[in-house]
């Protein structure tokens, strides 16, 4: 077996073009990892090797004859455990694993997460599932909530494909790159909705170079999904060049950055302030201009998230009742007289002993804001709805009136991420106060909310502080590509110049 | 057949059919009401086992269409409008089977099928007027190839509302509502049952309670089910999964391109075209294939029947001995009276006063009975046609000169009650081949009366 094999999709490639490696000694690397790191709970489900046996010879005969079929063609790849129910197994594929197949990707596993990616702690799996351990260094959490694909893409044998705004976090927590594309270019088929308008699909990696290459084979319109649409059809888009992969290479001289003065908030800590400030000085010294603006509304995105996130996931949890699939309990022990009393018995237990408790919090906060009881039937979610609406239209014309190509952003308030001892002992009051949690999302939520491409890049060889620490970021609606081409330029001119934290 | 998303199966979503908006459109369009430029999906939530998504996607602020009208004879046979609310675009549950002891079936097969929800002002107040809107609405959607509208099938069903005034007290009741009525014939019985119910209440001066209830055709009353305070909170809000969909002039110019004229709409033209009686209308427009028969006898071959005619020998002679014998109307047209052909030569044999109408109605008893002969066969075979050098004088002289004392009790009191015996007899002794009419005006000329 290959002693070196590359962390990232493009090297990896390159060696097997070059016939210096085998498809199967990424594999089985692959799999040798999955077992030596598995005291880091990252899958919750490995896929029998046996079983990729004739993929692999396949692939590797591509190889041998310069045929591969794509950037990932007989690269093992960790899926975020989408299908988690107990007694319920898929007999399909969602969108997004399909179009992997079918370029060849060997999918190795299902990584674990926060029980229907509920949760920024990576604490919260189905059914009190392992907590999942930062790679850097076990004592941390890993982020959430995509934990288990953050730490495979990590452990140098794959890359996850991600779920939600949470793949920006664990990115953050492990050093890696990830992104969170346009809503509605990636297909939601096939994946378990949380927060239907809100949930996109992104990959985690460790370079820009394969960000792209997993973006491009994944996106596209479906027609599974209503939502997932052609965007060159949409008339409001900006530039329609940049909505298509083209190969000409950008240049950060005159790149108009956006500098939102909303984000330089009180509780950031310092060394993530001192990051934004080199990471500006480096875009100046390139010949990009910076552009101080104000999107005032950004201050509601978190309130709206946390309104109409709860609301949709409540209704979109609705179909976990027990009859159909999933857990079940024995029937026949109930006490009542009516028929329809005792399947709303059975419904509420399934439910009660199924959920776990962020699940519950969130589907109960749901019901109640949706709820025509308490006041005006869902009068707080359709409020939500407009203030997202205005800080759309109030971010859109930010960018388009400063002509801007980006906006840099921290993707979180601290730098280190939480120690699990901490969490678990309550020493900063997580458990007793869900707050605590959702204010790590302050960054990372308000992409979701306007629908925006966003990339997490990590900050180069720290070399006085044992986590890596990243920053964000953000693009125009539809403008993935465009972004993309920008993240990758960053990345090799910050490969040269570090973003060194001095501490 | 049920499918993954119909299932709610994780990570399912929901697509909208677009044949099923097309059809909405027809059917708002038909309606005549005012289409949404703009329509858009709302969840509406509840649990239980027949609803796998636990919520039903329906439309509840941005709806396909609103204000329309639908246009129906009433009992009085008067032309009468009911206002269309509105129509939406829902999803169809799964099928319970309660009827065991310990346990339910479910058939997934129906849930997520499409479903229009049809909502009208509450503008009819009478039960027979209830059954005649659902038979119209009936007929306009089977007419617009939406639905077969069966609803002992359950293709369509009826929620009924029924609330009472008191104007000389001026109390109002409350409303109630009766659930999947499955006949346009209960829709009545429902609404008569609950008529009485409520009438009798507000004169007993009791509050009529706020409830869903559901009707028992079996033994014709209605079961309260729950009260509206029970109803679950169905916290309604847009479906995410859904977007909104702007319906163009294109799209709808489309649809209108395909779409004929209503029932209703037919029904008036055809009355006018034929001069018939609107019950006559309502008889002839039970079937298509009756329908099509009827326009195709008034002028074929050529000859100009009188629709009258058409309509007395279709549904008075022939449906007659259908309804005796058991029979299906169409089938006998179509079979044994050879598409219609053989009624038209009837009544064209009586028009040319070759065959009485008796004779007639007797040869299509034969017909109907299994004769395959053409009429004219049967008639020659039986003797009955009328032959013009028929000398009805002599006949006549022979049988008055039989009848004598009749004869002379006319002459003397003038008084012509026994004229028709003698035709009688005439019509006995030439083998009831004559025209009554003609041998009642010879013989009435020979007596001297008017």
């Amino acid at each position: 077996m290959a002693t070196n094999i590359p962390r990232t999709l493009k090297s990896a490639q390159q060696l097997l073009r070059q016939g210096q490696i085998r498809v199967s000694d990424i594999i089985d690397q692959a799999y040798s990892n999955i077992q030596s790191k598995s005291h880091l709970n990252a899958f919750v489900n490995v896929q029998d090797k046996q079983k990729h046996a004739q993929q692999i010879e396949e692939s590797q005969k591509r190889y041998s004859e310069g045929k591969q079929l794509s950037d990932i063609d007989g690269l093992p790849i960790a899926i975020k455990h989408t299908f988690i129910f107990q007694g319920f197994t898929p007999n399909i594929d969602a969108t997004v694993i399909r179009k992997l197949k079918q370029n060849g990707a060997i999918i190795v596993g299902k990584t674990n997460m926060d029980e229907f990616g509920m949760g920024s702690l990576g604490m919260y799996g189905y059914n009190d599932k392992k907590i999942t351990r930062n790679p850097i260094d076990e004592e941390y959490i890993a982020g959430g909530s995509s934990s288990g694909s953050a730490v495979a893409t990590k452990s140098g044998y794959s890359l996850g494909t991600d779920t939600g705004g949470s793949v920006s976090y664990p990115a953050h927590c492990c050093g890696l790159y990830s992104m969170k594309p346009s809503y509605g270019r990636l297909s939601r088929f096939g994946q378990i909705l949380y927060s239907s308008s809100n949930d996109v699909i992104g990959p985690m990696t460790n370079s820009s170079d394969d960000l792209e290459s997993l973006f491009d084979i994944m996106q596209g319109e479906d027609s599974n999904d209503s939502n997932c649409i052609n965007f060159s059809n949409i008339s409001k888009i900006r530039h329609q060049d940049r909505l298509t992969k083209n190969p000409e290479n950008i240049s950060l001289q005159n790149l108009r950055v956006g500098i939102v003065q909303e984000f330089d908030i009180a509780e950031l800590d310092n060394r993530n302030r001192t990051i934004q400030d080199n990471l500006k000085s480096i875009l100046k010294d390139q010949g990009a201009q910076l552009i101080n603006v104000q999107i005032p509304l950004i201050k509601y995105a978190l309130p709206f998230y946390f309104t109409l996130v709860p609301a949709e996931a409540s209704s979109n949890l609705s179909r976990y009742d027990g009859i159909k699939y999933g857990y079940q309990i024995p029937i026949g022990s109930q006490a009542n007289t009516s028929a329809k009393q005792d399947l709303f018995d059975y419904i509420e237990r399934v439910r009660s002993e199924a959920f776990g408790i962020n699940v519950k919090r969130r589907v109960l906060l749901g019901n109640f804001l949706l709820s025509s009881r308490f006041e005006d039937y869902n009068e707080k979610v359709i409020e939500s709805q407009r203030v997202r609406r205005l800080l759309i239209q109030q971010y859109c014309k930010v960018m388009e009136e400063n002509q801007l190509d980006i906006i840099i952003s921290p993707v979180s308030i601290g730098i280190e991420p939480p120690k699990i001892n901490d969490i678990l002992n309550d020493n900063k009051g997580a458990q007793k106060n869900p707050v605590f949690e959702y204010k790590m999302d302050y960054f990372t939520a308000l992409p979701n909310c306007l629908g925006i491409p966003a990339i997490t890049m990590p900050v180069q060889e720290c070399k006085t502080y044992k986590f890596p620490s990243s920053f964000m970021i953000q693009g125009y609606f539809g403008e993935d590509y465009h972004l993309l081409k920008i993240a990758k330029e960053l990345d090799s001119l910050l490969r040269i110049n570090k973003l060194n934290v001095e501490i | 057949m049920t499918n993954f998303v119909d299932l709610a199966l994780p990570g399912m979503l929901p697509v909208l059919n677009e044949e099923c908006l097309d059809l909405a459109i027809k059917a708002s369009l038909a309606l005549k009401g005012k289409i949404n430029h703009q329509i858009k999906f709302d969840r509406k939530h509840y649990f239980y086992s027949d609803l796998p998504q636990g919520y039903q996607i329906t439309q509840k602020d941005h709806p396909i269409m609103e204000r329309g009208k639908l246009y129906y004879f009433d009992r009085l046979n008067q032309q009468k409008s009911l206002t269309i609310q509105r129509i939406q675009i829902e999803q169809d549950s799964a099928k319970s089977f309660h009827d065991f002891d310990n346990y339910a079936l479910i058939d997934y097969n129906r849930a997520g099928m499409p479903l229009l929800e049809i909502v009208t002002e509450p503008e009819i107040d009478h039960p027979e007027d209830g059954k005649l809107v659902v038979k119209e609405i009936q007929e306009l959607l089977k007419a617009l190839e939406l639905s077969e509208a069966n609803m002992e099938e359950g293709q369509m069903r009826c929620d009924v509302n029924i609330s009472v005034r008191d104007n000389e007290r001026g109390i109002q009741g409350n409303r109630v509502e009766v659930k999947n009525v499955l006949g346009a014939k209960f829709v009545e019985k429902a609404i008569e049952y609950e008529l009485m119910r409520h009438v009798e209440m507000i004169e007993k001066g009791q509050n009529i309670v706020k409830e869903t209830r559901r009707y028992d055709s079996i033994n014709d009353k209605t079961i309260s089910m729950r009260s509206k305070e029970q109803d679950p909170d169905y916290r309604f809000f847009q479906d995410p999964d859904l977007p909104c969909i702007i319906i163009t002039p294109d799209r709808i110019r489309n649809v209108e391109n395909k779409i004929k004229k209503t029932p209703f709409e037919r029904k008036v033209e055809f009355q006018k075209q034929f001069n018939l009686d609107i019950i006559e209308v309502q008889n002839v427009f039970s079937s298509d294939k009756l329908i099509y028969i009827f326009e195709k006898l008034v002028d074929l071959n050529g000859a100009n029947r009188l629709p009258k005619d058409i309509y007395n020998w279709i549904f008075v002679f022939v449906n007659g001995q259908v309804i005796k014998k058991d029979l299906n109307l169409f089938e006998i047209i179509q079979s044994n009276c050879k598409d219609g052909q053989y009624i038209a030569d009837l009544i064209d044999l009586v028009k040319t006063e070759k065959l009485q109408i008796l004779n007639a109605k007797d040869i299509l008893y034969r017909i109907i009975d299994g004769d395959g002969r053409i009429p004219i066969a049967i008639a020659e075979s039986l003797n009955m046609i009328k032959s013009d050098e028929l000398n009805y004088n002599k006949i006549i002289d022979k049988v008055l000169e039989q009848n004598k004392i009749t004869v002379d009790k006319i002459k003397q009191t003038g008084k012509d009650g026994q004229v028709m015996f003698l035709v009688g007899q005439t019509m006995k002794a030439i083998n009831k081949k004559g025209d009554p009419q003609k041998i009642q005006q010879i013989i009435r000329e020979k007596l001297g009366l008017k």
